[in-house]
């Protein structure tokens, strides 16, 4: 009997070392700091020792960069990935395609070298980030758009829409196809009396968040019913019934198809692989419609007024949300933003410093003429912007640019 | 001797994973409770009791989807109880032998494909053909408000109702084959017919039934990917069937990758609402069954 009880109490030990690394880990997944803290000065002292030696900066550096966030970006993040990898064998880049808001999150927990999300982080979030990290750059990577998509049978041609039209369908105060405001965008389709079918993502997205918006700056109604914008709002067409929620862009689309009478709102470049036709938009600001396509999303981008953007993109860059939207120029179609990164600043260790820099350089320059179909590379002077940005990225305190290039 | 201690022991080795059992449970059932607390702490039980999903405002109360994940759940049991036994009774008294085995490997297929696939052909096939028949006959019989084509409490219980049959079927099949031959040879020895004799077994096994059917509900009520593409997902509380709602599991596996803040909180205390959900259900079928019947 000696025998069975050594080896029982082997196993119960094995068995509670198991439990509490299973408990340490849920626990620090979740608190995290205190020992995100702890990590990064041992490394201090361990690093400013050696950095006299690598100071002649081989160009072969050797680190591995997480990223991950928005599943938006993730196509084009791939092909970056393998690009950057074959220029720079030592380097190792994962990307999780885990929506936007775990991008943020991940980031902010510790998980994430590099979180991406299709909106800057909110106000909140940016300020939880700063007292952690420091300084925070939030840098755009790729064009992001909107296409507000439809099912009405028999209908031809291009469906005119207005931001208030949309804000009242999908806040339930328009109910059916044949209301005078839409019959009198269209005034050449019959419309029947049918009710429309709202439909929206169900998981949160930066999809909603860039729709709820813009709808925001651009609907005097959707400001009034207090909905506001966000990963996920609480959509008044919901609670009449008339409401559906499709998870991802293909949820969405699959909702749209399958439903007669229905209208949906996804990424452009989800829309434009797919095939997919958008309505044409009112621009508040020209008074136009406007059909979303590649030419009319550059359009936009061209005519955008760069002097709002902050010359350092380390300021909570939440507020600049909109400068994309509604902009002033001829066919510029209205729902445009960017896809972002968000990355520290300082660095405690040096390769890992150098490994970011280089990639989101690749990123903002080689990167834009590698991107995938359906999307759109940022304009030169953004990029110029986000070069000069990157210059801060250092390792304790100097800049690591010089260091590398 | 000796060797009969090893064999001995290598016995008791191989008894451990049993205890991992509960240790999963205690550990899972902490985080869940672990976790929920900040959520009880700020909103208390209205958390359950409040219709309020607004991240941008901080409110939440998952009352549509306790609601959605009660009706789905009781009513794909209901959908399913005839079907599962209809098959249990067929494939023990009627089928012939070489059928027999048929069935009983399609089922057990049936059973074992993946949720997706029922919710993706519940969606794309299934949703668009109810929705032309039964769904329109059910609209006009009743005056029902009905918008959208298929997705709706009722196509989400319908396809759970789907999933569950095989599965609720093959335990009940396995307990149906147990009760004793001398029933069917009294039965006949009397000059009954099958139908008497169908009744009679059944009768032995109404508790088998419930135990069944407390698995079976579990099931349904934990289905997440199947349930996400046919229920429409709104926070809706409606009494129609034909609207579309939301359960807990497929509003926490759309909204748990954004969530941050009080909302990662809320999540939990809705998973450990499913949980008291689930022990109730339990408990339940445990007083049923003490009352005799």
């Amino acid at each position: 009997m000696k025998g069975i009880s050594t080896w029982a109490a082997v196993i119960i030990v094995v068995i509670i070392i198991v439990a509490a690394a299973g408990i340490y880990f849920v626990m620090s997944s979740q608190g995290g700091h205190s020992s995100t803290t702890t990590s990064t000065t041992s490394t201090t002292s361990k690093s400013s020792s050696t950095s006299t030696s690598t100071t002649t900066a081989p160009p072969q550096i050797s680190a591995s960069i997480v990223a991950g966030g928005s599943t938006f970006v993730n196509p084009a993040m791939q092909a970056w990935v393998k690009g950057f990898e074959s220029k720079y064998p030592g380097i190792q880049v994962t990307y999780s395609s885990t929506g936007s808001g775990a991008g943020v999150n991940n980031f902010l927990q510790g998980a994430y070298d590099i979180g991406a999300t299709d909106v800057p982080p909110p106000s909140n979030l940016y300020q939880q980030m700063t007292q952690k990290y420091g300084e925070i750059l939030t840098i755009p990577d790729v064009v992001g758009s909107e296409y507000i998509i439809y099912n009405i049978p028999g209908f031809t041609g291009v469906l005119n829409l207005t931001p208030d039209v949309i804000a009242k369908i999908y806040l339930g105060q328009i109910q059916y196809w044949d209301d005078p405001a839409i019959k009198a965008l269209n005034p050449n389709f019959n419309f029947p009396h049918q009710k429309i079918i709202a439909v929206h993502r169900s998981d949160g997205s930066g999809t909603t968040f860039v729709f709820t918006y813009w709808l925001y700056i651009s609907s005097e109604a959707w400001r009034s019913s207090g909905v506001g914008y966000g990963y996920t709002v609480n959509w008044p067409v919901d609670q009449l019934g008339n409401g559906l929620g499709g998870k991802g862009n293909e949820g969405v689309t699959a909702y749209v198809k399958q439903n007669p009478y229905s209208i949906g709102y996804v990424e452009a470049q989800y829309a434009i692989a797919n095939n997919l036709t958008g309505a044409a938009v009112l621009n508040p600001s020209t008074g136009e419609f406007v059909k979303p396509s590649e030419a009319t999303i550059e359009t936009a981008l061209q005519n955008a007024n760069l002097t709002q953007l902050p010359s350092s993109l380390t300021v909570d860059m939440s507020n600049y949300l909109s400068v994309f939207m509604n902009v002033k120029a001829h066919n510029a179609y209205p729902i445009v933003s960017f896809s972002w990164l968000v990355v520290k600043v300082n660095y405690n260790d040096e390769s890992k410093a150098e490994a970011i820099y280089l990639f989101l350089k690749y990123i903002v320059t080689t990167g834009q003429t590698e991107l995938p179909a359906g999307y759109l590379p940022l304009p030169s002077n953004v990029q110029q912007l986000v070069l000069e940005n990157l210059k801060l990225i250092s390792y304790n305190n100097k800049p690591v640019y010089t260091m590398v290039s | 001797m000796k060797i009969e201690r090893k064999r001995e022991r290598i016995f008791y080795f191989l008894l451990v994973p049993s205890s991992l059992v509960v240790l999963t449970f205690v550990l899972l059932l902490g985080v869940v409770v672990y976790s929920s607390i900040p959520a009880l702490d700020r909103f208390g039980l209205s958390v359950y009791t409040k219709n309020v999903w607004d991240p941008v405002n901080d409110q939440y109360g998952g009352l549509a989807a306790i609601y959605g994940t009660i009706v789905t759940g009781v009513l794909s049991a209901v959908i399913s109880a005839p079907f599962a036994t209809a098959l249990a009774v067929f494939v023990n008294d009627i089928s012939p032998k070489k059928i027999k085995s048929f069935m009983i490997n399609l089922s057990d297929l049936l059973a074992a494909f993946p949720t997706v696939v029922y919710g993706f052909w519940g969606l794309l096939s299934l949703g668009p053909f109810l929705s032309h028949t039964l769904f329109a006959f059910l609209g006009s019989l009743f005056g029902l408000h009905r918008i959208t084509n298929g997705p709706s409490l009722l196509l989400a219980s319908i396809v759970l109702a789907i999933m569950i049959t095989p599965f609720a079927s093959s335990l009940l099949r396995e307990v149906y084959s147990q009760v004793p031959k001398s029933v069917d040879e009294a039965v006949y020895s009397l000059g009954l017919g099958k139908w008497e004799l169908v009744v009679l077994k059944l009768s032995y096994i109404k508790r088998a039934f419930l135990g069944a059917y407390a698995l079976a509900f579990g099931r349904a009520v934990g289905e997440t990917v199947a349930v996400s593409l046919t229920i429409g997902n709104v926070l809706n509380i409606s009494p129609n069937l034909l609207d579309p709602g939301y359960t807990i599991p497929s509003l926490i596996i759309s909204q748990f990758g954004t969530a941050y803040g009080i909302q990662y909180n809320v999540m939990f205390a809705l998973a450990l609402f499913l949980v008291v959900i689930g022990i109730a259900f339990v408990i339940i079928s445990r007083l049923i069954l003490r009352v005799r019947l």
